[in-house]
C-alpha cells in the first residue's frame, strides 16, 4: 500500500513536470539578478526541497501529491488513512475551512447588492432576513440590525432565526463563523469526522411567496458558515499542538469583523505547512498577517525576515505599490529561485524546479496584492488579482484564491466570473453550491437592469 | 513638454506620425463586419469598435465600478425619467471636430428612429425617449419610464452628428469602414485587415500607435508567427495549442471573459427535419464527445475542460441554464434509428430515404470556427454520414452569416449551419428562437416557430420577478432540447495569447479593449 502511494507521488510530479515542459536538463537557466537576499531564499521550501531527502516525505504520500494538484478531496482521504500526517490533515482541513468561509462572503456579498443596493420592490419582505443576516457574517452589525429590525411577514422559523441574529448582531463586533448550537437550518451541530468534508447534504433555504406568484429561495448562509468553522475545528484537532499556524493560514481569509487571531510565527515550523504553499518560508505568514493589521509598513518591517516582504520593498515607493515593478520583480524572483534551486542540485535543472518557481512568482503577485490593498490601492490591487488569476491552471490554481477572488468580484457586483468559478469547483467543494443562490440572483437582476445587448456571434 | 500636451495643444494627432509608441499586431478570428456601432454582429466587431468609440457609461473592467470618459457630470431631472449629462469639454471626434451634446442627441435620435434597421438601436428604442441639447456641452436623455440605475442603461457608443446626412442611419454606409469616433484609436477596415492608429485627446492618450488587426489563419501558422514575434497577440487560441504557448517564457495566456455556446441549428422547414422525431434523432445521432476530442483536442473523462457541454442555449454556470436536463455526450444510433423510421424515413443501402429520396444534408459552418476548432465541420458531416445520411459541406463567411445566414435568408441553402453565440453580462435569447414577426426573432436563423416556445418568451419577456424570469428560461431550455431547433453542442471558453513585451494589457470582459490607453509594448 506504502510502495503504490510512493508510486503515485512521484508519478504526480513527474507528471507534473512534463506538463510545464520540465525534463531535468544539464543547463541550468542563466544567472538571475538578486531580487531577494539569497539567504532567505535558501530557507524557502522550494530550495530545501531541492535535496531528494528532504522532498521523499511530500513525493512519497498520495495526500501531498493530491495537495500539491489541489485536489483536496483526495488528499483528504489519503491523509484520514494516515495517522502520522496529523499536519496534512489539518492543513487540508484548514483550507476547506477558508475556502467556505470565502464562499460565506461571496454569498453575502451578493445578498448585500441584490436585497440591498439593487433591492426591487418586488422584492418579498423576508429579504430582510437575508440582508441582515449577510451583514452580519461581513461583520456590518449596524446593518444587519437595520434589515432584521424591518423584517416583516416572517414565517415562525425565520422570525427565530432572524432574532438570533439579531443578537448577534446587538454589540459592536458579530462577524465570524456561526457555531454549532446556533438555531438556524443546516447548521453543523456535531463535529466532523477526520477526513471527511461532509459538504451540506441539503441546502436550506428559506422559501418566500414573490410578486410574480413564484416563490423565491433565499439561501441560509450560516450553514456555510458552520461549515467552515467545522472545518477549522477539524483542522486544530488533527494538528492540536499547531494552533498557532492554522491562525497564521487562515487570518487572511477571514471576512471583514471576524474576531482577530492572535498571529505569531513558531520558531520551528514543520514543512507540512509550507509545501505546495504560497508562503515561501514561515516569516511570510507572519508577513501577510501583519499586512492587514500594520498596513503598507509592514513591507520595511518585514522585510529583513520574509523573502516575499523583501521581494517588494523596491516596489513600494513613498508607501505606494508600484505594480508594474511588483511583476517584474516578480519574474525576478522566480528566474532567482530557479537558479538557486538549480545550483542545490549540482547544476542540473529537475523537472519540479519550474513549477515550484512558478508558485513563487504567484507568492509575489499575492503578496504584492495584498500590499497594494493595505496601501489602500483597491484597484491596482485588483489587477494584480487578475494577474495571478491568469495563470491559474494546474497547480497554480489555488482554490481558496479563485473563490476569494469569487468573493471579491461578487463584492464588486460582478457575478459573471465568480459563478464559473463555483461552478468549476462545485465538483470538489458541492456545499458552494448554497452561496449560488444570492449571486445567480444578483446577475439575473443585474442583467435584467442592464444596457440593452444583442447575441453575437 | 511631454508627448500628451504637444499632441494636444495643436488639436489631434496621429502619435504614428509623430514617429513615438510602437506598433501592435494581432490574430482576429476574422475581420470586422463592420465598424458602426450599430450593426455590430460579431465578437470582432464588438471589441474592434471598443478600439474607436466611447462608450457614454461602461464598466472598469477590474472594479467593475460604472465610469465614463466623455461625461464630466449628471444629475437625475424630471422625477427620474432624464437625465442631464454634461460632457467633458475638449474631446475631439477623429476628424478633428470637438464632441458636442448635439452628437449624443444626434446618437439617441439615430436609435429611436425606425428607419434605422439596427437590431442594438431596436432595443434602446424600449429604453430612450428622447434627447434634447442645451448648449455645447448639456444633453437631457429622456427615458421611457423611470430606471433603476438609469446610467447603466446608457452603454451605447456615441456616433459624430457631421458624418451623416440624417437619423436613418444604413449599415452600407462608408462609415461602416472608415468610422469617426472619440475613442483612443482611428479605425480603418481593409480587405485584408484593419488598421487602428492612436489618436491622443482630452480622454484618452494611448502608449501604442497602431494596432493591425490581421484576419484569422491556420492556428498551427498564428501560434508560430506569435512565437517569432510576427504578430504580438492572437484573441482566441484554440485549446489544442494553449500548452505550447503557456510553456513559452514569452508569452502570456490571457483570460478573456465572455460566454460563448456552439450550437447546430436545424432549418426546420426543410423536408425531414419539419419532424421533430428527425431532429431527435439527428440530436442523438453526434456523439459530442467525440466530436471535442478530436475537433478541441479533449481527452475523455478531462477535469474542468475548457470546452463543457450543454443542453440548452446557456452556458452551464448560467442561472437560466436548466440544469435537470442532461446533455447528450455520445451517440446513440440505436435510438436515433428508431426515430427516423418512426418518422417515416427509410434505409436503403446503408442511406436514409424520405419520400423515396436519398436525404442529404447541406451542413454550414461559420468559417472562423474552424480556427478555434479544426475539422469540426468534417468531423460532424462524418458522424452523419456515418449515420446514413449524405451531406455536402461548406464554409460560410462571417459577412455571409452576418448577412444572410442571421437574417434567416439561407434557408434555400442550408439543412444544418454551425455556429457560435457569445454574450455578456445579457443572456437574452429572445431573438433566436422567437417566430419571426416585427421586431421579434430577429437572428431567428431559420424561421424556426413554435407558439409555446413564443408563449415562453414572451412571459420572460413580461416577468416581472427575477424568479419568474428564471423559471421562463429554464422552461424554455426543457422545451427546446426536445423541439431541438438547435443542437445544443458546448461552450467553449476563450484565451488570448500576447508577448510578454506587451505590458499592461487588461482585457476586459466582453469588450476586450475598454483599458487599452494603458497597454504598452516593448521591453
Amino acid at each position: 500500500m506504502m510502495r503504490a502511494s510512493s508510486l503515485a507521488g512521484l508519478l504526480s510530479l513527474a507528471l507534473l513536470a512534463a506538463c510545464v515542459g520540465g525534463e531535468p536538463t544539464a543547463e541550468g537557466p542563466a544567472v538571475a539578478a538578486e531580487v531577494a537576499p539569497a539567504a532567505l531564499l535558501q530557507e524557502s521550501w522550494q530550495v530545501r526541497m531541492s535535496v531528494d531527502a528532504a522532498r521523499a516525505r511530500f513525493e512519497q504520500h498520495e495526500g501531498w501529491s493530491a495537495l500539491f494538484q489541489r485536489e483536496h478531496p483526495t488528499a483528504l482521504a489519503a491523509f484520514a488513512a494516515t495517522p502520522a500526517e496529523g499536519r496534512g490533515l489539518a492543513r487540508v482541513h484548514a483550507e476547506l475551512a477558508a475556502i467556505y468561509t470565502q464562499g460565506v462572503g461571496m454569498g453575502a456579498h451578493s445578498a448585500r447588492h441584490v436585497y440591498g443596493t439593487d433591492r426591487m420592490p418586488e422584492d418579498p419582505p423576508q429579504v430582510d432576513y437575508l440582508l441582515g443576516e449577510a451583514a452580519a457574517l461581513v461583520g456590518d452589525c449596524a446593518g444587519a440590525r437595520a434589515a432584521l429590525d424591518r423584517l416583516s411577514g416572517a414565517d415562525p422559523q425565520l422570525t427565530a432565526a432572524a432574532a438570533w441574529w439579531r443578537a448577534r448582531a446587538a454589540g459592536e463586533t458579530c462577524g465570524g463563523h456561526v457555531p454549532p448550537d446556533a438555531p438556524l437550518p443546516g447548521v453543523l451541530s456535531t463535529p466532523l469526522t477526520p477526513g471527511v468534508d461532509p459538504g451540506l447534504p441539503v441546502l436550506p433555504v428559506w422559501r418566500a411567496p414573490d410578486a410574480a406568484g413564484g416563490v423565491l429561495e433565499l439561501a441560509e448562509l450560516g450553514a456555510l458558515s458552520s461549515l467552515a468553522a467545522a472545518h477549522e475545528a477539524a483542522a486544530r484537532a488533527a494538528a492540536p499542538d499547531d494552533g498557532p499556524m492554522i491562525d497564521l493560514l487562515l487570518a487572511p481569509w477571514d471576512l471583514p469583523g471576524a474576531p482577530p487571531r492572535a498571529v505569531s510565527v513558531p520558531e520551528a515550523v514543520d514543512d507540512a505547512w509550507l509545501f505546495g504553499g504560497f508562503a515561501l518560508h514561515p516569516a511570510d505568514l507572519g508577513f501577510f498577517a501583519a499586512l492587514r493589521v500594520d498596513g503598507i509598513a509592514a513591507v520595511g518591517a518585514w522585510a529583513p525576515r520574509s523573502a516575499l516582504a523583501a521581494t517588494l520593498q523596491p516596489a513600494v515607493v513613498d508607501g505606494v505599490v508600484q505594480i508594474e515593478r511588483v511583476q517584474d520583480l516578480a519574474a525576478g524572483l522566480r528566474a532567482q529561485l530557479l537558479a538557486q534551486m538549480v545550483a542545490a542540485t549540482g547544476g542540473v535543472e529537475q523537472g519540479y524546479h519550474r513549477p515550484f518557481a512558478d508558485l513563487a512568482l504567484l507568492s509575489v503577485l499575492r503578496a504584492g496584492m495584498l500590499a497594494a490593498d493595505a496601501a489602500g490601492q483597491y484597484r491596482d490591487a485588483g489587477v494584480l488579482r487578475v494577474l495571478t488569476l491568469e495563470r491559474a491552471s494546474g497547480p497554480l490554481a489555488d482554490p481558496v484564491f479563485l473563490v476569494s477572488t469569487a468573493a471579491w468580484d461578487a463584492g464588486n457586483r460582478s457575478p459573471l466570473r465568480p459563478q464559473e468559478i463555483v461552478h468549476a469547483h462545485l465538483t470538489r467543494f458541492p456545499a458552494l453550491a448554497l452561496a449560488r443562490y444570492p449571486l445567480d440572483a444578483l446577475h439575473i437582476r443585474l442583467g435584467r437592469t442592464a444596457a440593452p445587448a444583442t447575441p453575437l456571434h | 513638454m511631454s508627448r500628451s500636451t504637444a499632441l494636444t495643444s495643436g488639436g489631434l494627432a496621429l502619435i504614428a506620425l509623430l514617429g513615438t509608441g510602437s506598433s501592435l499586431s494581432y490574430y482576429e478570428e476574422s475581420l470586422p463586419t463592420t465598424l458602426n456601432p450599430l450593426f455590430a454582429a460579431s465578437m470582432v466587431d464588438n471589441r474592434s469598435l471598443e478600439l474607436v468609440f466611447d462608450r457614454l457609461w461602461f464598466h472598469d473592467p477590474i472594479t467593475n465600478d460604472l465610469k465614463s470618459r466623455v461625461v464630466e457630470k449628471y444629475e437625475l431631472v424630471d422625477q427620474g425619467k432624464g437625465l442631464k449629462i454634461t460632457l467633458r469639454s475638449g474631446i475631439k471626434w477623429h476628424n478633428d471636430k470637438p464632441l458636442t451634446a448635439k452628437d449624443l442627441c444626434f446618437t439617441v435620435d439615430a436609435m429611436l428612429d425606425p428607419k434605422t434597421p439596427s437590431p442594438i438601436a431596436e432595443g434602446y428604442r424600449e429604453v430612450l425617449a428622447g434627447c434634447e441639447a442645451q448648449g455645447n456641452q448639456v444633453a437631457v436623455v429622456r427615458f421611457t419610464r423611470v430606471f433603476h440605475n438609469p446610467r447603466e442603461r446608457l452603454g451605447f457608443a456615441i456616433l459624430p452628428q457631421g458624418s451623416f446626412a440624417s437619423t436613418a442611419i444604413a449599415p452600407d454606409l462608408e462609415f461602416s469602414s472608415q468610422p469617426v469616433g472619440t475613442g483612443p484609436f482611428k479605425g480603418s477596415r481593409g480587405r485584408r485587415g484593419a488598421t487602428f492608429d492612436a489618436v491622443a485627446n482630452a480622454h484618452h492618450n494611448p502608449t501604442v500607435a497602431q494596432l493591425r488587426l490581421n484576419e484569422g489563419a491556420d492556428p498551427i501558422v498564428q501560434v508560430k508567427t506569435l512565437i517569432n514575434n510576427g504578430v504580438q497577440g492572437i484573441i482566441a487560441v484554440p485549446p489544442p495549442n494553449r500548452p505550447e504557448l503557456s510553456s513559452s517564457d514569452e508569452v502570456s495566456l490571457k483570460s478573456y471573459d465572455l460566454r460563448s455556446w456552439w450550437f447546430i441549428a436545424v432549418n426546420t422547414k426543410s423536408g425531414p427535419m419539419a419532424d421533430p422525431k428527425v431532429r431527435q434523432a439527428l440530436n442523438l445521432l453526434i456523439d459530442r464527445e467525440r466530436l471535442r476530442e478530436l475537433a478541441i483536442g479533449v481527452k475523455p473523462g478531462e477535469q474542468n475542460s475548457p470546452c463543457e457541454l450543454i443542453s440548452g442555449p446557456f452556458v452551464q454556470s448560467s442561472p437560466y441554464y436548466n440544469r435537470a436536463i442532461p446533455v447528450v455526450a455520445k451517440a446513440d444510433k440505436a435510438k436515433a434509428d428508431a426515430l427516423l423510421k418512426a418518422a417515416g424515413l427509410t434505409q436503403e443501402g446503408g442511406s436514409w430515404m424520405y419520400k423515396g429520396t436519398k436525404v442529404t444534408l447541406r451542413i454550414g459552418l461559420l468559417a472562423p470556427l474552424d480556427f478555434e476548432a479544426p475539422d469540426l465541420l468534417d468531423q460532424i458531416g462524418n458522424q452523419l454520414g456515418a449515420a446514413g445520411f449524405d451531406r455536402r459541406t461548406a464554409k460560410i463567411s462571417s459577412d455571409e452569416w452576418t448577412q444572410k445566414v442571421v437574417t434567416g435568408r439561407a434557408a434555400a441553402e442550408y439543412d444544418l449551419v454551425i455556429g457560435k453565440w457569445s454574450f455578456g453580462l445579457v443572456e437574452d435569447v429572445n431573438d433566436l428562437f422567437h417566430t419571426r414577426a416585427a421586431s421579434e426573432g430577429k437572428f431567428n436563423i431559420f424561421g424556426y416557430s413554435n407558439a409555446q416556445v413564443d408563449q415562453i418568451l414572451t412571459e420572460y419577456e413580461g416577468s416581472r420577478t427575477d424568479t419568474s424570469a428564471q423559471n421562463a428560461y429554464h422552461k424554455l431550455h426543457e422545451v427546446l432540447a426536445q423541439d431541438l431547433p438547435y443542437l445544443f453542442l458546448w461552450k467553449l471558453d476563450t484565451r488570448s495569447a500576447w508577448r510578454t513585451e506587451v505590458r499592461g494589457n487588461i482585457i476586459a470582459p466582453y469588450y476586450y479593449f475598454t483599458e487599452v490607453d494603458a497597454w504598452k509594448y516593448g521591453k
